[in-house]
This record gives C-alpha cells, structure tokens and sequence, in this order.
C-alpha cells in the first residue's frame, strides 16, 4: 500500500503547476536574474585592474617625471596592467571625460605637483571607493618620492631621480598567507539564499500533505480518514513522494545555475545531501504549519508563503547585509532560521576546509525537521469529526 | 455604493497577508536606520578595515601600527583564522597584518586579505611606501622618529585629491524608506488590490454583476474609485509611517519631491495590478506574478543593489524598468540635481503610468468585446 501511494503522491505533484513553478521555474528566473543583475560585480568592484584614467599635465617637469614614474607603476605587483591613460589637450576635456564617466579620474599638474581629480561619490556608493584610494596613492606615491628626496638631499648627495628606483619597493618581505581556497565573492550569498528559498517553499506542497489527509480540510482527507490504510503509511508515502520530486527540481536549478556561470564549489556530493536535507526541513516546516491549526487552507498558504519569505529575507536574500545585521543583533535566530543555515553550509563548505561547520549545521536542519514532523503529527492524529 | 462597499469587503479579508510584507518592511527600516554610508565633496583617504597582530611589540612595529591606523579602520578580532575568513568574506574586514616576531632587524611581516583583491593592493602599496621611505631615510642618517615624522608627511595626501561633482554629506535615514519603497508598495497592492481584482474578474462573478440593475458605468467609477482608494490608502500609509519614523525631518524642499515621486510609482505599480488583474487567474497565480515582478523590478532597477554595480549593457535594458527611473530620480534629488532632470525623469513614471492604465483599459475592452461575441 505504501508504493501506491507514494506512486499516486508522485503523479498528483507532477501535476501540481504552482508547485513546479516555486520550486524550479522561479528559483532559475531569479536565478537568472541575479546572475544578470551581480554576476560580475565581486571581480568589478574587487578584482578590476586597467583603471580608466586621463592625463593633462600643463608642466613640463613634472609631464617628464610623471612619464617615468607612471611607466615604473603601471603595472601592479601581480603582474596587470594598473591603469589605462588617456592624454587629454585640456583640463576641459579631462573633466569632460570624467564626468561622462569615460575614466575613473584625471591626473593634472597645478602649483608645480601632481595633483588627482575624481568624482564625487555617488549616494548608493557609500563614500570614496577603492579604486579612487588605488588613484589617489598613485599621486600620493609620487608626492613622497620628492618629500624624501628632499629630505634625502638634507643629509647626503643622493641624486633624487635614482630614487624613483629604490622607493618602488615590491613589499618582498610582506608574505601573503592563504587560508582558504574557496571564494571570496560575497555575492554568491544571494545564490546560495536562493537555493534557501527553493528549499523552504517546499512547504508549501508539506501544507498540501495535511490538506489531503485531514478530512475536516478537503473531500479527498475525509475518504482517506474512512480508508483501511494508516494514516502514517500514507502521510510518509506522500512526504516521501513530494521530497523526491522537489529535491529533483531543486538539484536541475542548481544545475541550470552553474551552466549560466554560478560557481557553488566542487563539494558536489555534500551539496547534495545539503539539499535533500533543506528540502525535507522545507517540507516538514510546511506539515507542521498545515497541522497547526484548524485555519482555512488560504491562511495557511498565505502563513507558509509569510513565513518562508521573512526568513529569506533576514538570511539575506533580498539585502545580503541582513545576515549579517541578523548576527550581530540576534545571533540565535541565524541558528534557528532554516534559511540562513542552508545558505550558511554552502558558505562553509566552499571555504573552510574541515567539515567540522556543515556537519554542525546539517545535524541542526535535521533536528528543525524532525521536531517540525513530530509535532505536525502529534497535533495531527486521532482527529474525530461529529460531522464535517 | 454597494460595488465600492464588496470591493473593500474582499480586501479586508486581504489585510492579514498584506501586512507580511508591511513588517518586512518595518524590520527593513529598523535594520537599516542605523547605516548611513559616507558621501563628501571633500577627499577623504580612502579607508580599509584592517586589523593588526604586533607579534614584535618593538618601536618600529608600533610606528607601523600606529601609521596604518591613522588611515584605516581598526577592527577587533580574536587571532583565529575562522573568524577572520567570515570577517573578511562578509567584507567585514579587508586585511589582516600579522607584525612577526623581530619585524625590526628582519621587517618581515605576513598578510591575509581577499586573494587578488583591490583593497589587498591598496594596502599593499602603502605598506611598502611606508617601509622603503623609511629605509631610506634611515640609511640617510636620520634617526627613527624623525624618519617616521617625514614618512608621515610624505605619504599624506592632503591637498593632492580633488573632488569633481556634487555630492551629500550623508545619505539621511530616510534614504533608505524612500529607496525600498517600490518593493513594498509592489507586493502589497499585488497581495490586496490584486486579490480583490481577480475576484471581480472571476468570469460567473463578472456575468453575475454585468446582469445586475447596476450600470455598467456606475460599477466601473466604483470600481476605480476602489482601485484609487487602495492605492492612495496603501501609498498614504507609508507616509504616515515615515512620519511616525523620521518625524519633521521628513517635511523639507527634498522630500517633497521624494513623496511625489513615491506617489507616481504608486500609481505605476496599480497601473501593473490593473493589468495582471484583468485576467482570470488564481491567488497562487497573481502571487507567482508579483514575486517575479517585485523581486525583478528591485534587483534590476537598482533598489536592492546599487546601479554601480551594473554593467553598461545592463543599465541600458533597466532602463525600461519603472523601478529605474524612480531610484534615477531619488538619487537626484538626494544629490542635489537640476531640478529639470528630476522632473524629467518623475515625468517618465508618468508615462510609465499612463501607458499601464490604458494597456489595463484595452485589456478589459478586448475581453468584453470577446464575451459579447
């Protein structure tokens, strides 16, 4: 009896449109989105090198030092090119370019000095970024070069010009200590807090469940109630249906994502079981949110769909600071929060390399669903209807 | 009365779940009143967050210390390299210098930082600035502090760095209300006027009124006058919300332009009900709509995530999102912008609007034409 109805649980969800469509057709299209929207923003804001940038240096001198310094710094120490000059004929024509955004800012000569212009700092920018401070020591670099020179020429008879060699140091004796091989993108975040999102609307096809075994609920839960089969043979039938073809449609949008360029790590076989788990904490949320309550179905739909929402969103799947504002402010609910541990194990397992976290945050997803099916089924069984 | 009375009925059944995304809203507020990013028309150095272990604890290690954190963030964290990997993944820290042990006759240190990233070269550079400007100096014959004095004088950059545009001091609190705004009315008017539009739509319910005594044209200015009454009401809600929030900071020469750009994409964001809600279709439907809409209006028009970060392909195809011209236009008026610009691009929403509300109208034209054959 078990197989038929795991069978028949099998068909009514393959049919169950809206079902698809939460759990794959809009995990890609955001999916989709996302990768459209921030797919390069970490290696834009982070890793760009070639900073556009343009040169008018009315000064003779200090045109001729520029050109010397400029071709000692242009290249950064790993190797890529630092900056992509533009010579302008006029400081019109610089700022022009600036302000179109053509270059990121415009070295000019006044008083003698070196100077930089860049522009001012956009209101969703938060301040002066970074590539403005990479702009600003290469002024700053040039301008020490003569300070030291000078004092240099206090004490001793160093021609200042062979100088421009020796304080171009490499930082040889400041070594980089890797600790981690995994990325550093913070936007992968999002990615990871939409497979959340895929997992936890799981629920809803869990209030589904309930729907069809209580009778007080729908025609199809007052037949089974009258039927010979138990109700726990038929509940994990249909449970254990409704996680095979969600966890399906879960692992074909991860797949979807990573051929669009998502990159969720080579840890593939832990990420599967990641998934299956999130995927049933989903679904078990969803059977104990439909067994709750004597509410019409509507409610508890609206309730599911609320609740699966708000936690995204305070894991980070709408703002990724949340998480973080979530774990300086109430740390115990990031543990709590299904949605921040599914999205906190992929952080874990693409970048510590001990396991020692997602088995932690496994066994914790686990112990969230199984106290959600417990109580589901406890508040669930031995129901009796005077009439319906 | 009795259509616009029904109307108001079927959504006061709405409100429960309307107010799911009123707390998002809330918490987004809370959450966000604390963070005021810096914007200045003056150059201030640019500043990383970085935190420093002097394992030598010698002269010279402590005028490095003391020289990186006159330009940078200090940030306090424990020596363990977990806590350090989430800090600097979650962008809470950028670097980490580790000062060794006998730093002053070896000047050996050791980084972590983001592999490849700016922030890491940035730091880098000044690092090594600051030690071959010492050396030199030093070889030169000058004693420690005086080195480290003219260090300090050579490596600054007052007066070097020139700030073109304008700009604001920073971002007010309310930035942020205004910002998340259009998500919220979005999800919300999806959620209530939506839910109420279907059932008028529902095809027995729709033949049911048609039949009624009441006049086709009586029941459509209930039906609009309903329509506006959530809308404004949804809109008129938030201001109240605002209000209770940032009190009369809220009332200003800027803001009033914030307020009237929110209230034209209230009325965009109907217009995109209207249209949804002239087809027949179900709850978990209209709900599928509104997500796909609400979460791809705000991460493509640049609510969730600035346009910054846009590439210049993108920025061009968010500009037939409604949702661009109102974070254009805000930021506008936050940035002190022509005033024409601003209007202009209010101006868009309107079109935006407009052309929303008749698609709506021809929409529920082509249908009744449709039935009556």
């Amino acid at each position: 009896m078990f197989w038929h109805n795991f069978k028949y649980n099998l068909l009514i969800i393959l049919r169950d449109k809206a079902q698809i469509f939460w759990s794959f057709i809009f995990v890609i299209a955001l999916g989709t989105l996302f990768q459209v929207t921030f797919g390069n923003a970490y290696s834009k804001s982070e890793l760009v090198r070639d900073l556009d940038v343009a040169v008018y240096i009315e000064d003779e001198n200090v045109s001729y030092i520029f050109d010397n310094f400029i071709a000692n710094i242009s290249i950064s120490g790993d190797g890529e090119k630092l900056l992509n000059i533009t010579y302008a004929d006029s400081i019109d024509e610089a700022a022009g370019l600036l302000d179109d955004k053509k270059v990121r800012g415009v070295f000019y000569s006044e008083d003698n000095e070196l100077k930089l212009m860049v522009r001012a700092a956009g209101l969703n920018q938060g301040g002066m970024d970074i590539q403005d401070g990479i702009l600003a020591s290469v002024v700053t670099d040039y301008h020490q070069i003569f300070t030291v020179a000078d004092a240099i020429n206090k004490k001793t008879d160093i021609n200042p010009l062979s100088l421009i060699g020796l304080m171009s140091s490499n930082g040889d004796n400041n070594t980089e200590k890797v600790i981690a091989d995994g990325k550093m993108d913070a936007f992968t975040e999002y990615f990871y807090n939409l497979i959340a999102m895929g997992c936890l609307f799981a629920s809803f096809t869990g209030l589904a469940i309930t729907k069809y075994s209580q009778a007080n609920l729908s025609t199809l839960g007052a037949r089974k109630c009258v039927a010979q089969t138990s109700t726990f043979a038929s509940t994990t039938a249909a449970l254990l249906a409704n996680l095979l073809i969600l966890y399906i449609c879960e692992i074909l949008a991860m797949v979807y994502l990573t051929i669009i360029g998502v990159d969720f790590g080579d840890k593939l076989w832990q990420m599967a079981l990641l998934v299956l788990i999130g995927t049933w904490t989903g679904l078990s949320m969803g059977y104990f949110i439909g067994s709750i309550s004597k509410l019409n179905q509507n409610a508890k739909e609206g309730i599911a769909v609320g609740v699966s929402l708000t936690l995204c969103f305070l894991s980070g799947l709408m703002i990724a600071d949340m998480k973080f504002i979530m774990k300086e402010k109430c740390p115990l609910f990031n543990k709590l929060n299904p949605a921040a541990l599914i999205s906190d194990t992929f952080y874990a397992l693409n970048v510590y390399q001990e396991n020692t976290q997602y088995m932690k945050n496994i066994l914790s997803l686990l112990v969230i669903s199984v106290v959600f099916v417990i109580a589901g089924t406890l508040i669930g069984r031995r129901r009796t209807y005077a009439s319906i | 009365m009795q259509v616009y009375k029904t109307f108001l009925r079927i959504f006061k059944k709405q409100i429960g779940s309307c107010m799911i995304y009123f707390c998002i809203f809330l918490g987004l507020m809370i959450g966000f009143s604390k963070m005021g990013g810096k914007g200045t028309d003056k150059y201030e150095t640019y500043s990383c967050k970085l935190a420093i272990f002097d394992r030598d604890n010698s002269e010279a290690s402590r005028m490095l210390t003391d020289y990186l954190s006159q330009i940078h963030e200090m940030v306090d964290v424990p020596d363990d390299e977990k806590v350090i990997q989430n800090n600097l993944y979650f962008q809470e820290l950028d670097y980490v210098l580790y000062i060794e042990n006998g730093y002053e006759n070896s000047g050996r240190l050791t980084n972590i930082k983001r592999p490849g990233s700016n922030t890491g070269m940035y730091v880098d550079n000044q690092i090594a600035s600051y030690e071959s400007s010492m050396s030199a100096l030093i070889d030169a014959g000058y004693d420690m502090d005086s080195a480290y004095d003219i260090t300090l004088e050579a490596m600054s950059d007052e007066g070097l760095v020139k700030v073109y545009g304008n700009s604001v001091e920073k971002k007010p609190e309310y930035y942020y209300f205004f910002l998340y705004l259009p998500y919220v009315i979005i999800m919300m008017l999806f959620d209530g006027l939506g839910a109420v539009l279907i059932a008028f739509n529902r095809q027995n319910v729709s033949d049911r009124v048609n039949v009624s005594p009441v006049p086709i044209r009586k029941r459509n200015i209930q039906l609009a006058a309903g329509v506006v009454t959530l809308g404004v009401g949804t809109w008129l809600l938030f201001m109240i919300l605002g209000y209770i929030m940032y009190g009369a900071v809220l009332i200003n020469a800027k803001t009033i332009y914030l307020i009237l750009n929110s209230l034209v994409f209230t009325l965009i964001s109907v217009g995109i009900v209207n249209i949804v809600g002239s087809f027949n279709l179900s709850t978990q439907n209209i709900a599928m709509i509104a997500n796909i809409v609400g979460l791809g209006f705000s991460f493509l028009g640049g609510v969730f995530v600035p346009m910054s970060i846009f590439s210049e392909g993108l920025k061009k195809i968010s500009m037939i999102i409604p949702t661009y011209w109102y974070v254009m236009a805000n930021d506008g008026i936050m940035l002190d912008e022509n005033i024409g610009n601003i209007m202009q691009y209010i101006g868009i929403e309107v079109l935006f609007a407009a052309a929303f509300m008749v698609i709506s109208m021809l929409i529920s034209k082509r249908k009744k034409l449709a039935r009556a054959e």
